[in-house]
């Protein structure tokens, strides 16, 4: 391991132990770590924001180039909603074209992308041959449907329809219930990807300090409370 | 019961033991079996049977927070990419601009062949900015849209991408991204619906649900799902990655969330029933 290697790893250690010391209760070192991340984020998409539109913008309109010119002065119209009543109206025009490109770009595609083909999805054959198929399907349509009609509230959901609506809440669960699943995968892929240099030399030096760390804390928090109770005791 | 209900409700006992669940199959493998889902299979059979010198666009649509997730997955898919002599462009149309970054990074960490060159056969062109609109425009005109790679230099200078002026000289995407359902719609929109080019999607585990629907539609030929995915990936190709080697802490940290959501709700319907007696 080079110096640089072993630097690298213990400030990595050392920044993932502070973070999760925030499970333990809000403390200095949490918010050290918070707001680095926080600001180096905001300050590298600030800077590759202002790259960008300078490369891809005002470089190729300080050449001539007219369309530039005009996405240029197009998008300065932004900046008018902060001048005042009288200009403020301007900056609606980069805002209706920008609306105006996303819809026409994105809506003549989305129905068939987003709709169309999935409500064809559900619409499956029955008639396979393969039991396992055959409910999958069947479970598939029925779910979808009484999903639909538990949205649907312009009738009184009693009697079978009530039924229907149960299912659909059932279905519903069942994807709630496979989600909080992903999730706590996702979850714990985070925890391990910081975890794995805290796990190994030079790292794991440092586990012993944060241990001490917490472990004054709790002591700091146990006499606290001891003091505040026995002035309460002396109180009354 | 007032004793279990104190252990699991109190996080200052839940979290060391998940530390000690996550920690201790990291120094100490066990070696849980691992299983293969189709749809990783689908993505590395996809990719596989590509020819040699095909171009293949992996999107980095991450961001730093997510990285936990899907670092593995985006440097399993560059490598087996590579090993298929495949020339893989590196791209970024997601909102942050921070996967650019995260992908010169990993190019640095990974091991690349020596016979394999940047600007020849892989290339990092960066973040694109204006989503849906830059990507239809990306998709007509390369050149016109992407002038200078991620490291500045312009694309024209650039092998590979001498023989890459539209989509469709590009033979499969593969789209790795933190934003669950809407940047896949936005390329099943834009890239798979107008040029039918055949495409992929690795996500992380809170979005894999938004994502599936598009897999079994036949919109997406395969789905990568989180850290998972990638070790799954690991394991089909033979390439080597940390990924595999974290799925016992997945499978442990699984089972303890198993165990305590059934004591849980064991100890909530003998509290209901208790509760009715009295």
């Amino acid at each position: 391991m080079t110096p640089i290697e072993t630097l690298t790893a213990l400030l990595s250690s050392a920044v993932a132990l502070m973070a999760w010391s925030f499970l333990y209760k809000d403390n200095p070192f949490y918010r050290l770590v918070e707001r680095v991340l926080v600001g180096g984020t905001i300050g590298y998409g600030v800077v590759l924001g202002m790259r960008s539109v300078w490369n891809r913008g005002i470089l190729p309109a300080a050449q001539g180039d007219l369309t530039m010119i005009l996405a240029v002065v197009v998008g300065l119209l932004l900046y008018l909603r902060l001048g005042g009543k009288k200009v403020s109206w301007y900056s609606r025009i980069p805002v209706s074209v920008l609306l105006g490109v996303g819809f026409g770009v994105g809506l003549t595609t989305m129905i068939q992308a987003q709709i169309t083909l999935q409500l064809a999805d559900t619409m499956k054959s029955l008639a396979t041959g393969n039991l396992l198929t055959i409910f999958s399907n069947t479970f598939i349509m029925v779910g979808v449907v009484c999903t639909v009609f538990y949205f649907f509230y312009s009738v009184e959901h009693k009697g079978p329809l009530s039924t229907a609506s149960k299912i659909g809440r059932y279905v519903m669960m069942m994807g709630f219930g496979a989600a909080f699943g992903f999730n706590l995968l996702g979850r714990t892929s985070v925890l391990i990807s910081p975890l794995l240099p805290v796990v190994k030399p030079p790292g794991i030096y440092l586990v012993p300090i944060a241990v001490a760390g917490v472990a004054y804390g709790l002591w700091k928090d146990y006499q606290q409370g001891q003091a505040k109770s026995e002035k309460q005791t002396a109180k009354s | 019961m007032g004793l279990i209900q104190k252990i699991l409700s109190d996080r200052r006992i839940i979290f060391p033991i998940i530390f000690c669940l996550v920690g201790y199959p990291l120094i100490y493998p066990i070696g849980l079996p691992l299983d293969v889902s189709p749809d990783t299979r689908a993505v590395y059979r996809a990719i596989g049977s590509l020819p040699a010198g095909s171009v293949i666009v992996q999107t980095n649509d991450v961001i730093f927070a997510s990285w936990g997730e899907l670092g593995d997955v985006a440097k399993v898919l560059f490598r087996y990419e590579l090993s298929r002599n495949l020339k893989v462009i590196l791209i970024e149309f997601g909102q942050s601009a921070q996967g650019t970054t995260l992908a010169e990074i990993f190019l640095s960490q990974i091991q690349i062949p020596a016979d394999k060159k940047y600007g020849v056969d892989y290339v990092n062109l960066g973040f694109i900015p204006g989503e849906e609109g830059a990507l239809a425009a990306w998709a007509k005109d390369i050149h016109q849209v992407s002038i200078k790679d991620a490291r500045g230099t312009p694309i024209s200078q650039l092998p590979i991408m001498q023989n890459v002026k539209t989509i469709k000289d590009i033979a499969f995407w593969m789209s790795v991204n933190v934003y669950g359902g809407i940047l896949p719609e936005m390329y099943l929109r834009q890239i798979q619906l107008i040029y039918k080019t055949p495409m992929a999607c690795a996500t992380i585990g809170v979005m894999y649900p938004t994502i599936k629907p598009f897999v079994s539609s036949g919109q997406l030929i395969g789905l990568m799902n989180s850290q998972r995915g990638a070790a799954e990936f690991e394991f089909l190709s033979g390439i080597l990655g940390l990924a595999a080697a974290t799925m016992d802490s997945q499978s442990l940290v699984h089972l303890f969330v198993i165990a305590v959501t059934l004591i849980g709700n064991v100890m909530f319907v003998a509290s209901k029933y208790g509760g009715k007696k009295q």
